[in-house]
């Protein structure tokens, strides 16, 4: 499994930060050629340099994935570069969190512009190059979000569902071709996901859940299920798994878990203005 | 207590994409059922033509133009309708395009359009219509997804991807509103016999008819996702199992196959490429 990911060219889109940065850290520990790609050249060049003592494998890429012939251009000059293009992480993204009577219509648009099309175009761009090769791997961020519907996240989930139902559908369909189709859903992973408004702006004053999970062990859990071309992965394996099934099957008990997760938030919004 | 005839009767109801298909047999059905219907639809002429097939249902049907992939459309439809009627108590957020095709023949352009309607359609009704449920302190809003959407259906990614999201988003909202008794469904429909297969009706497919009767039932049970045919039911539970839905898919991979290489399916697909 190690092996996996040895003289491998990967691509990881939002790789300065999160989870991303820490998919470039593991890649480049298991041997693969990492182009870490983000928006911002300062701060890409800024984490890949952090990164340099794993070897001169990280090559750096600046892209706004919500530009389509930005990233149609990152991955051709990519696979020009490289000679090809073995894994693709389409993992840049935005979280959000509020009522939907709160949200603007600007706003979802920021989220699907981020969180869907940047996927498609991703997709787009990198499955005709991978046909070509007749090999490849593309890996969609989605969330536990993407699996069962945490009230106050609708913008958040609708995008998240649509990477699920993508990935799985071209996972079918390419399956016989040598493409692999893999979405990843973290659940609670220590990232700054938790400080982000849709648009962008900081928080400093929310936190990371205490009890999330540390993120360089995510990293490993994910490629270790990438190399086993695993469809929908799920991290860290825990009870979000059982809740994704209960929901898909309307098991009375998850059934009362969201309707008291709706009512948790509801109260903790009314008193803090965050969920959690 | 009501019961489930009674839930419609002389309730509001608008249906987007409501002169043919589905919306069609809502529109019928919730007529039958006593409910005062706003059917809604894009080209004013199809809308006309087909509320006035209803009109031997009585005069409780009423036509709106709008095309769900135009807010500002949206918004003033359903203003319109709540300050006509009243009242909003049933919002169908019907209307959506299909996909059926290998996934590289598919354009940027093909993503916009489903994108627009399937998702765009859906997410300006809930905006419109939520406020109007608040204030009266109470509605029901319906999204149409598909059953192509609970086990990734392959050559239908751009499909899946929209109705994925309807799916994720309606849920979403039904535990966040159901305080605020706003009821929100998700309705999956199986294979139903309707233009959307032009022509090409499937084996096993629902009569349309049937569909709306099923759809209605579930939405008067408050139900927050509606399943259709049964068959899909039983075949949803056991594709939670990945060995199942990795088999399901794999034998039909060989019938589609054959169905995309037949000149009948090329056909089709250019003349859809024509519209």
């Amino acid at each position: 499994m190690i092996d996996a990911f040895k003289g491998k060219i990967a691509m990881v889109t939002g790789g300065n930060s999160g989870i991303g940065y820490a998919l470039c850290e593991e890649l480049l520990k298991r041997g693969a050629i990492v182009y870490m790609a983000g928006r911002n050249p300062a701060k890409v060049a800024e984490a890949a340099k952090k990164l340099a003592a794993q070897g001169d494998r990280i090559h750096t890429v600046t892209v706004d994935v919500t530009k389509q012939a930005e990233v149609q251009k990152a991955i051709e000059d990519t696979v020009t570069q490289a000679g090809r293009l073995d894994l693709l992480f389409n993992n840049a993204g935005v979280g959000g969190t509020k009522p939907f009577e709160q949200a603007t219509l600007e706003e979802w648009k920021t989220i699907i512009d981020t969180n869907l099309w940047t996927v498609i175009y991703g997709v787009h761009a990198a499955v005709p190059i991978m046909l070509k090769q007749g090999s490849g791997h593309i890996v969609n961020t989605s969330s536990i979000a993407g699996l069962f519907p945490p009230p106050f996240q609708s913008l958040y989930a609708a995008t998240k569902f649509s990477v699920v139902g993508l990935t799985e559908s071209l996972r079918y369909e390419y399956a016989e071709r040598g493409l692999h189709f893999s979405t990843l859903c973290p659940s609670n992973i220590a990232t700054p996901i938790f400080t982000k408004e849709i648009n962008g702006t900081v928080h400093n004053e929310l936190k990371i859940p205490d009890d999330a999970y540390p993120v360089d062990k995510a990293a490993s859990l994910i490629l270790d299920r990438v190399a086993e071309h695993k469809g929908i992965i799920v991290v860290p394996e825990d009870g979000a798994i059982e809740i994704w099934h209960g929901y898909a099957v309307g098991h009375p008990e998850i059934e009362k878990f969201l309707l008291n997760m709706a009512r948790d938030r509801a109260a903790a919004y009314a008193k803090g203005g965050n969920y959690y | 207590m009501t019961t489930m005839t009674d839930a419609f009767k002389g309730k509001i109801a608008m249906v987007t994409g409501g002169n043919s298909g589905i919306g069609y047999a809502l529109c019928e059905e919730l007529l039958k059922r006593g409910a005062i219907v706003y059917m809604a639809g894009r080209n004013p002429a199809k809308v006309a033509e087909a509320a006035k097939k209803l009109a031997a249902q009585g005069d409780r049907i009423h036509t709106v133009t709008v095309d769900v992939t135009k807010q500002a459309e949206v918004q003033k439809a359903i203003e319109d309708t709540a300050a006509q009627a009243g009242r909003l108590d049933f919002l169908f957020n019907n209307a959506g395009i299909s996909q059926k095709n290998p996934y590289e023949q598919s354009t940027l352009a093909d993503w916009k359009e489903m994108i627009d309607t399937n998702l765009w359609g859906v997410i300006h009704g809930v905006n419109a219509a939520l406020p109007v449920m608040r204030r009266q302190k109470g509605g029901h809003i319906i999204n149409t997804a598909s059953v192509a959407a609970l086990f990734g259906t392959p050559y239908q990614s751009l499909y899946v991807t929209t109705k994925s999201a309807v799916i994720g988003l309606t849920d979403c909202l039904y535990y966040e509103y159901l305080p605020e008794n706003i009821i929100f469904t998700v309705v999956c429909p199986g294979d139903v016999a309707t233009p959307i297969f032009r022509g090409r009706i499937p084996e096993g497919a629902v009569p349309v008819e049937t569909a709306a009767r099923i759809i209605l039932d579930g939405i008067a049970k408050r139900d927050r996702m509606v399943v259709f045919p049964d068959a899909m039911v039983e075949v949803l539970e056991k594709c939670k199992d990945p060995v199942f839905r990795d088999l399901a898919h794999k034998n039909d991979e060989q019938e589609t196959r054959e169905m995309f290489a037949s000149p009948d399916y090329q056909r089709f697909l250019a003349e859809q490429k024509r519209r």
